[in-house]
């Protein structure tokens, strides 16, 4: 595992993210917000990539998650509206946020190809954790079958971005 | 067998013949095929081809795609949630295909 890599690995492993984990399951509008809140931060490190990446491959990458994250937010909230409810701010979603920060004011300070790997690296680090707390903490906890359905859909999408980000991180590091 | 079942039976081969040949692909009639993009997959995932047939991608999953030849000989351009692609197939475009934007999407149109 390089030095990023494991870095990023810690700090998702060793912040509040783990804290979260543990709570008390959450409700179906506390895991709504935090599915939005999670694609917002996704969309802000895309955007941070296209200003500061000159690889085609980041840079592409990038832009496919600014487009499958808005179109999981705009999923979501036409949901929530069908359904006459509103996402509600939590613990988790707040935790996200937290984190999010010092992650964003590195890639912000970082050029080149350390920016490159260190982005890839994060990709693959905070797929790998949303989906695996999508996975094994939020759907089997979902009440509404339309709120689960949505889930089980976006986790198909937010997989091939993990399988996406762990191919750019192989052929960054060769 | 009377000569009345028998002629039947004769009408009967007639029709049915040139329904089993188009079955099996020999038959030199194009064939108008579709491939669903649902849940990150092209399905079916390998589809057998001739020159002449036409075939469309229909996008059956939220976030746009594209349908595009590894070897570069095709691209959809993006097909957005929803939409489709259609293209009549020339004998060179046999092979490996994959979505530009998750290009862990892979299918194959073969030769048939």
């Amino acid at each position: 595992m390089s030095p990023t890599r494991s870095l990023v690995a810690l700090a998702l492993l060793l912040t509040p993210l783990g804290a979260a984990r543990a709570q008390a399951p959450l409700n179906d509008l506390e895991m709504a917000h935090v599915a939005v809140t999670a694609d917002a931060i996704d969309m802000d490190y895309a955007r941070i990539a296209l200003k500061r990446s000159k690889s085609s491959a980041v840079r592409e990458f990038a832009r496919t998650m600014l487009r499958d994250h808005m179109a999981v937010t705009a999923q979501v909230v036409a949901l929530a509206k069908r359904l006459n409810v509103q996402a509600q701010d939590n613990a988790f979603s707040q935790t996200l946020v937290t984190n999010a920060g010092p992650i964003k004011a590195k890639l912000n300070s970082l050029s080149g190809r350390e920016f490159d790997q260190y982005y890839a690296q994060n990709e693959l680090g905070y797929h790998q954790a949303v989906n695996g707390a999508v996975a094994s903490q939020f759907i089997p906890n979902i009440s509404n079958p339309e709120v689960k359905k949505a889930f089980e859909g976006a986790l198909v999408i937010f997989r091939a971005h993990e399988q996406h980000a762990d191919m750019m991180v192989a052929a960054l590091t060769k | 067998m009377s000569r009345a079942s028998g002629t039947r039976r004769a009408l009967w081969l007639a029709f049915l013949a040139p329904l089993a040949l188009g079955a099996t692909r020999s038959g030199p009639t194009p064939h108008r095929l579709e491939v669903s993009i649902t849940e990150f997959s092209f399905k079916p995932e390998r589809i057998a081809v001739a020159a002449g047939d036409t075939i469309t991608w229909i996008n059956r999953d939220i976030v746009p795609h594209t349908v595009s030849a590894t070897n570069g000989r095709f691209h959809s351009g993006t097909i957005a949630a929803g939409a489709r692609w259609t293209r009549v197939l020339s004998a060179a475009d046999t092979g490996a295909y994959l979505c530009r934007f998750h290009p862990t999407m892979r299918a194959a149109l073969v030769g048939s």
